[in-house]
């Protein structure tokens, strides 16, 4: 984080006030490049994960089982690997869509001059993934982005409509507040706006 | 089923109860206006108020104290990025009506709190903004809880908490867009806090200015445009929303374990960044 000062002064109505205005640049960013990472499945009638886990090499997974678990984000494309999929199921089976348990896909992808693998591990509870996590090895560049893997998956967001929500089942930052807007109008006579 | 809604701490709140048992509503209605009376920034006569202003406050009530070593827990618990001084910052930028100040990395030394005596020394005027709202969500649950309903959800300016037998479906608003979502999350239990600088921004003598103040910095930060963090407890998902705002992405891990948190940041490109833990399911 860069951050430069600069005093200013505050012309506010009359009075002038001295203020101390610290410009800080924040870098949002986990790691040099987007790792685009996500877990996603399809309903078909063999459902495959892909693992994305480089913005180049992809692994596909195909797992062999009875049940997989609910998908999350947007899935992204290329490449091709070899991977194998263990089902573990800790639970029986209810009447929700996938059977709970905890899930492993193990998979081994080629990057120029080595042999990555990856192990996804999730759990599945009442259709809703409540655990996820990945180990794995590799060397050299792929690194960086395995860490960035590890932590946190990234994507754009796409916006739908909440007009089939109630209020009380939106999460929001707080709307605008009667004392907000208060002090709002007093900035304003103060500004003499 | 029952809900009401109402207003409090400045925004819109909603209960419900999915079980048959009603909702004390008194109880909860007395609990919300005690509270808001006694530590809003905005009343003069609170608590909070008068400690900013006089510097000391004889024979304490027991909550306040909590309230107070709360503030000093997580600052520490998050190495300074939150910070209940930021109360004076927020004056200075024309958000609210007491003396102007400026963010004391030093309050542990200048707050003290014994059941006899709080005292306040520096120049520091506190807030507890960052994480008054999730304490008040957790101390309605128990209220919930005490008075014998078992499922229920409450709902405070956009922060939820609930308890049920089955997945509750929540949306998760696009902080960037309005009247819009960016996917759901489903909970059975648990909290779900969103913070987003962009509710409550104005400008200033030309310079745009949110709410959310970076202790760090002693201004409105300018990167990401929200956050969703679900944890147990309201309080700690409403300070961690904030936290991760305002949080270098090496420190998310470490939010993360401090606050028993899972994540969900958009910045202000409409690009998102998730612990591999967050439950929601975005849209695509």
């Amino acid at each position: 984080m860069n951050a430069s000062t600069q005093r200013t002064s505050l012309i506010v109505g009359s009075i002038s006030i001295p203020v101390l205005i610290a410009v800080g640049i924040f870098f949002f960013i986990a790691g040099n490049k987007p790792a685009d990472s996500t877990i996603a499945t399809e309903p078909t009638a063999v459902p495959t994960i892909r693992v994305a886990v480089t913005s180049t090499p992809v692994a596909v997974v195909t797992a062999v089982a009875t049940a997989t678990p609910a998908t999350t984000a947007a899935p992204t494309a290329t490449a091709a690997g070899v991977a194998t999929a263990t089902p573990t199921p800790t639970a029986t089976a209810q009447s929700s869509t996938y059977t709970d348990g905890t899930y492993t896909a193990n998979t081994s992808y080629s990057v120029p001059r080595e042999t990555n693998t990856l192990a996804v591990t999730l759990t599945v509870k009442n259709d809703i993934i409540t655990a996820a996590s990945a180990t794995h090895t590799g060397f050299g560049e792929s690194q960086g982005y395995h860490s960035s893997f590890d932590s946190s998956l990234k994507g754009t967001v796409v916006g739908k409509s909440l007009a089939s929500f109630t209020a009380s089942r939106i999460g929001s930052a707080s709307l605008t507040s009667a004392a907000f807007n208060k002090a709002l109008t007093s900035i304003k006579t103060q500004a003499g706006a | 089923m029952h809900s009401q809604t109402f207003d409090a701490l400045g925004t819109r709140w909603w209960l419900e109860s999915l079980s048959t048992e009603p909702l004390p509503l008194e109880a909860v209605l007395l609990s919300v206006t005690t509270f808001e009376n006694a530590y809003s920034r905005f009343k003069p006569d609170s608590l909070l108020s008068t400690l900013n202003r006089e510097r000391i406050i004889h024979n304490p009530p027991a909550e306040f104290c909590e309230l107070l070593e709360l503030c000093l827990s997580l600052q520490e618990r998050t190495h300074g990025l939150w910070n209940a001084s930021v109360g004076g910052v927020l004056n200075n930028l024309g958000y609210g009506q007491s003396a102007a100040g400026s963010v004391s990395e030093t309050l542990a030394s200048e707050l003290t709190s014994s059941p006899s005596v709080v005292q306040l020394a520096g120049t520091a005027q506190l807030d507890f903004g960052g994480f008054g709202k999730g304490y008040l969500i957790d101390k309605l649950a128990d209220l919930l809880t005490e008075h014998g309903v078992s499922e229920w959800i409450i709902n405070g300016g956009g922060d939820i908490r609930l308890q049920s037998t089955t997945p509750i479906e929540l949306a998760l608003e696009h902080p960037l867009q309005e009247g819009m979502s960016v996917g759901t999350i489903s909970l059975i239990s648990g909290s779900l806090a969103c913070s987003a600088p962009s509710k409550r921004s104005w400008k200033n003598d030309g310079q745009s200015h949110h709410h959310i103040i970076s202790p760090k910095t002693g201004s409105s930060f300018t990167s990401a445009a929200g956050s969703f963090v679900t944890a147990p407890t309201a309080l700690d998902a409403d300070c961690a929303a904030t936290c991760f705002l305002l949080a270098d992405a090496e420190s998310y891990k470490q939010l993360s374990q401090e606050f028993t948190a899972e994540y969900l940041l958009i910045n202000n490109d409409g690009q998102f960044t998730r612990s591999t833990g967050f439950a929601g399911a975005l849209f695509s």
